[in-house]
């Protein structure tokens, strides 16, 4: 369940219908508690777009996953960036205020 | 979701409680076929408790996909009332059994997404549930049936908004249900496999029916899961099928999923006990222990 092909399957899911989104991220939030799925679910093309747009959506549960999984991802830098290019800055904000110099240097560099 | 429902499920709840009263009181009171709407309202009677049992449960009724099972039943109730107040000399049974086992479907739903819930609850609810899904009405009491009870030809016939679109339980067309519910029973654990595989969408859609029965009964273990490769099965199938059973399929795999955390907490609780009632012969018992647990935590 936890490999790339089974991930990219469900990241899928995400962007189809609401019920089978809600349901998809629902499942990938708890994998996440996972190390190797946060670093693989962040590669995937197009994950973390469609996860702000389900935090900011109307169905509470999903946004509510959605927010969850964010956060175990925002523990990787370049996922960071990604969520500030989507529109969700929260992170990106954390890790200029809390983070350690270096990461906090390399995202004022990209920025 | 294009229309969100706005009520809350205990509203949901409290009306269908009240929808569920008015259409058993139709069908006592209904003129044609009174012997078969009279079987039909006693099993409309017993949904009140189950209901109840729902609406009291907290936990169960904010979870998403009850509501939307709720919602289902609701529709179904909607259904079996316009049923009963257009019933004519045609005999309604083939849409009462339709409508019978569209609520028992919807119910599945319901049972299906309460994880949360009490045995007992889970226990009235899937009693139900079979109940409704195995019905049979007597129909030496009903005048000859129409040569033709399609359900597109009848005057009875009912327009109302069909529930597939809402849940990846219930049926495309009601005149199949019978045949779909004798094929579900026929079908062994080696068939489910076989139909997972390689099955059209149809036999697919079945097989996944008859899993999360497998699943939801405990019919299946971890072990059998894993031998027969069933999550990449799964996955496999994922990205080809039809919206709904997408949805069962990832419906299935959370539950999976689910179980699988459940065994690591239940695992590490017994490494525990089992390490504290020895603690005391080992120096390093906190040590051994958190150990024991990182491995434990590590599995996949």
């Amino acid at each position: 369940m936890t490999d790339v092909v089974c991930l990219s399957g469900l990241v899928k899911s995400l962007a189809r219908d609401a019920d089978e989104g809600r349901e998809a991220v629902g499942l990938l939030s708890e994998l996440s508690d996972i190390s190797a799925v946060r670093r693989r679910i962040g590669r995937i093309q197009g994950c973390i777009v469609m996860l702000v747009t389900m935090l900011n959506g109307d169905d509470p549960t999903a946004s509510h996953d959605a927010a969850k999984l964010l956060i175990a991802l925002s523990s990787n830098t370049q996922n960071v960036l990604h969520m500030a290019e989507a529109g969700y800055f929260k992170p990106l904000v954390h890790c200029l205020k809390e983070g350690n110099i270096k990461a906090s240097f390399r995202l004022m560099h990209v920025l | 979701m294009e229309n969100p429902d706005s009520r809350s499920i205990s509203e949901i709840e409290s009306e269908q409680q009240a929808s569920t009263e008015e259409v058993v009181s139709l069908a006592k009171n209904s003129e044609f076929d009174r012997e078969i709407f009279t079987e039909f309202a006693v099993l409309l009677d017993k949904f009140t408790p189950v209901l109840v049992a729902i609406k009291d449960n907290e936990k169960l009724m904010d979870r998403p996909p009850v509501k939307k099972g709720v919602e289902s039943i609701e529709k179904e109730l909607t259904r079996a009332k316009k049923l009963i107040e257009g019933a004519c000399s045609r005999s309604p049974i083939k849409q009462i059994v339709v409508v019978t086992q569209e609520l028992g479907r919807s119910l599945g739903l319901v049972l299906f997404a309460s994880i949360d819930a009490s045995t007992e609850v889970k226990q009235d609810i899937a009693a139900l549930h079979r109940e409704l899904m195995n019905v049979k009405f007597d129909i030496s009491f009903t005048p000859s049936p129409s040569p033709s009870p399609s359900l597109g030809s009848s005057p009875c016939v009912i327009h109302g908004p069909r529930p597939s679109k809402e849940s990846g339980f219930v049926s495309e067309q009601g005149s199949f249900i019978n045949e779909i519910e004798e094929e579900k029973i026929s079908l062994s654990i080696d068939d489910v496999v076989l139909q997972l595989k390689y099955g059209n969408d149809e036999e697919f859609r079945l097989a996944l029916l008859v899993l999360s029965d497998f699943i939801r009964d405990k019919v299946i273990d971890k072990e059998w899961i894993h031998e027969e490769d069933i999550i990449p099965i799964l996955f496999n199938r994922l990205g080809s099928s039809k919206p709904h059973n997408r949805l069962t399929i990832i419906q299935i795999l959370r539950i999976l999923a689910l179980d699988t955390d459940e065994n690591k907490v239940n695992h590490m609780r017994n490494v525990l006990t089992f390490l504290h009632n020895f603690g005391c012969k080992f120096k390093n018992f906190h040590f051994v222990a958190f150990s024991h647990c990182l491995v434990v935590c590590r599995r996949k």
